[in-house]
């Protein structure tokens, strides 16, 4: 076997073998590694503020707002201007966001722990659909929102956590792939068994039963509620295979709504980028086409991991949205294999007769079969501060994997 | 004799071929096969080069 065989096994059976456990929420200044007063961090590959798309600005014109920083629009976009804020991925963080995914640092974030690798990774809370920071949208009801978040569910779920000790976020999902669920649009089911396990615990805190009973309807009406749960997950099990030399697996899928980056396991420190393309769209009642921005969030850490698009045969529905067919459902999944070098064992498809999500990209399979990573993904309105407008569907751009693959071959001597 | 028997076609490569095979009533299977890396010249020698790694 050669040095590329062997790291890749190395690298997968690490992913495969890696357990991510929810074991608590706490602010992100407090967790995140390198988080100072004046971080932010956004989705993707590193950005400078003068080429981000409109969701990750109207994001951190929200974000600013909420923390204080700055009193509405014109405040915030001087000082994100002024270059005071240090604006990094979250991936570089140990942490990952959907859509502009920015996390400032008084939001409360997830920690979830690696317990077979001791990794851990963070991600914010699900704030639903619609108008939401997340989508770009700053308005009051936005902000608001945020500040409910931090005074009521944050509490309640960190004291939740406290009582009922890690809980198993690989079973969930595992679980939820049997429920119709390709856990990544879809998260339905993923997000009704987290509540279920949750809340005997967080009745039992002893919050008063308004508090409790409004967290609970919000997580309950919240189908996309697990969403931030399972990208931490995913980035726990995903990062366990990374900085293995030699190895072509890539570790991170991810957009900044300007440009899509990957991360690949031999090439540590590195994004390869090139321009984020534009989701095929299936849009939300009062939007059209045209109004939908390029591919943004870290969300496609699902992918990464075998998820989402990947385990399109689970959710033939996410598939219709664009006028797909179980048939075409079952055929990304099928597709999917030939650019991956594993099954996983864990993750199965009850349609697929119960075979294993595609799982660990080889970035040499997809330079040499031309087949590009098929992502499920949320869209943003291109503009800042309108929201979401729909789900769409979209395949990684071929340039960060030549890219990559000029750089492997660099580093490795293969040049 | 043989020419004048209902030819078996395999087609490789371009789709739009075996559609039209098709459509006259043809027996033919397609083979879903393109170039490596599309015939990019720089990333097949990469490939290549990493074979022997």
């Amino acid at each position: 076997m050669g040095k590329i065989e062997e790291a890749n096994d190395k690298a997968i059976k690490r992913i495969i073998e890696a357990k991510p456990m929810g074991t608590g929420v706490k602010k992100a200044k407090a967790v995140i590694p390198g988080m100072t007063e004046r971080t932010i961090l956004h989705a993707g590959p590193p950005i400078k503020w003068q080429r981000m798309s409109g969701p990750t600005r109207g994001a951190i014109i929200g974000a600013s707002i909420f923390e204080g920083w700055a009193d509405n629009e014109e405040g915030a976009v001087k000082l994100a201007e002024s270059g005071e804020i240090k604006f990094a991925p979250c991936h570089d963080h140990d942490a990952v966001g959907p859509m502009a995914g920015i996390i400032s640092p008084s939001m409360s974030v997830y920690i979830v722990e690696n317990q077979v690798h001791g990794n851990k990774a963070y991600c914010n809370f699900n704030e639903g659909l619609g108008k939401v920071l997340r989508y770009g949208a700053y308005s009051k009801e936005v902000i608001d929102r945020l500040k409910w978040i931090e005074k009521d569910m944050a509490p309640l779920l960190a004291e939740a956590f406290k009582r009922s000790g890690p809980i198993d976020l690989k079973e969930i999902i595992s679980k939820a792939l049997h429920m119709g669920d390709e856990c990544h649009c879809r998260n339905v089911a993923t997000s009704h068994i987290f509540l279920k396990v949750m809340a005997p615990y967080m009745v039992e805190t002893g919050f008063d039963k308004e508090t409790i009973s409004k967290v609970l309807r919000f997580m309950g009406t919240n189908e996309l509620t697990f969403l931030q749960l399972l990208m931490a997950a995913c980035k726990a099990m995903a990062d366990a295979g990374h900085c293995i030399d030699y190895s072509t697996l890539v570790t991170a899928l991810t957009r900044n709504g300007t440009d899509f980056g990957i991360r690949v396991s031999g090439l540590p420190g590195q994004w390869f980028t090139a321009p984020a393309p534009t989701p095929k769209t299936l849009f939300f009642p009062g939007f059209k086409e045209g109004d939908e921005g390029r591919d943004i969030g870290d969300s496609a850490i699902a992918e990464t991991m075998g998820l989402g698009g990947f385990a399109s045969a689970n959710s033939p529905a996410v598939v219709q949205v664009v006028g797909g067919t179980p048939q075409t459902a079952a055929d990304y999944s099928r597709e999917m294999r030939e650019i991956t070098v594993a099954e996983h064992p864990s993750f199965t498809m009850p349609f697929m007769n119960f075979r294993g999500v595609p799982i660990g990209i080889d970035l040499r399979k997809v330079v040499e079969t031309g087949i590009l990573p098929f992502i499920n993904t949320g869209v943003a309105h291109k503009d800042a501060g309108v929201g979401g407008v729909g789900f769409g569907l979209v395949r990684a751009p071929m340039e960060c994997f030549k890219k990559a693959l000029r750089a492997f071959a660099e580093k490795y001597g293969g040049s | 004799m043989r020419l004048l028997r209902k030819p078996k076609i395999i087609n490789v490569g371009a789709k739009f071929f075996y559609d039209n095979l098709k459509a006259q009533g043809a027996d033919a299977v397609h083979v879903d096969w393109k170039p490596p890396a599309g015939g990019d010249r720089e990333m097949m020698k990469l490939l290549d080069k990493l074979k022997g790694f």
